[in-house]
């Protein structure tokens, strides 16, 4: 038990809660998509796997993604 | 889109599960319509234009959409209205999610919205695979069901624009990085097609 009150476990919990937030935060943010889309390009970048067909793939995720939040 | 999409308040799990599908599945048949379209016209142009004079009219008609990303107003073949609002009330729910999901998967009876998707559609034909095509009308449209997920185990329509948190969602930075990503998609595309036929 902490000074606050709180278990070693609540102390986790919430600690993994900071680092990976919950699926709507991440559905609803749009630097984590920004961030995704890199994350994509580079891996297909390093790998030698950008091809059209991925290259596609990617901004069909991308083009379906932000016009959710057209208004 | 994400504030006309929630009339997910399915409540239960399962509920939100086969609405979401719904929504889903008429994405997947409307971004097929498109690019079915789109293959057409392009496989028209091909019987009298060089693969190479084609792919040039792409990467062009594609850097004058990403224009319209930075602001620039060009003319877009986009309808300028959105999926109307009252066949939430006169279609059952799921009817009309797979409705709104097939108008909005279908992308050109709605306002433009990123350069990603035009470029997208236009690539597509130099692909060569139908496969892949169906394969990109799946991830579009999964990409646009993203956003149900905020609808997920909410009973209130209330609760989900709570989720959306609106005044946050158009905050400059970002929709700055919304453009970034779309403008980013649409120049890798370009460039691996360029480098498809120029390569």
């Amino acid at each position: 038990m902490r000074l606050d009150g709180s278990s070693r476990r609540e102390v986790v919990s919430a600690a993994k809660r900071r680092i990976s937030p919950p699926l709507h935060q991440i559905a609803r943010d749009s630097y984590a998509f920004l961030a995704t889309f890199f994350i994509l390009t580079a891996g297909l970048l390093l790998t030698e796997r950008l091809t059209l067909g991925a290259a596609v793939l990617v901004g069909a995720l991308v083009a379906g993604w932000s016009s959710s939040w057209s208004p | 889109m994400a504030m006309t999409i929630p009339p997910t308040v399915s409540g239960t799990r399962n509920k939100w599960f086969l609405d979401s599908a719904a929504f889903f599945v008429g994405g997947v048949l409307g971004a097929s319509a498109s690019l079915g379209a789109v293959a057409a016209t392009l496989g028209f142009f091909s019987l009298f234009m060089d693969r190479r004079l084609l792919a040039e009219a792409v990467m062009l008609l594609g850097s004058v959409v990403m224009l319209r990303d930075l602001g620039v107003k060009v003319p877009v073949p986009y309808r300028s209205h959105q999926v109307p609002e009252q066949w939430r009330s006169v279609l059952p729910v799921r009817v009309a999610l797979l409705v709104y999901g097939a108008v909005l998967g279908f992308g050109f009876a709605t306002p433009f919205t990123s350069s990603a998707h035009l470029v997208v559609l236009l690539a597509f034909p130099f692909m060569g695979s139908v496969g892949l095509g169906l394969v990109s009308a799946l991830v579009l449209a999964f990409g646009k069901a993203i956003v149900l997920y905020l609808a997920q185990g909410m009973d209130s329509y209330e609760g989900i624009l709570c989720r959306i948190e609106v005044r946050e969602l158009n905050g400059r930075l970002r929709l700055l990085s919304r453009r970034l990503a779309t403008l980013g998609a649409s120049i890798i595309v370009l460039l691996t097609l360029a480098h498809g036929v120029w390569g």
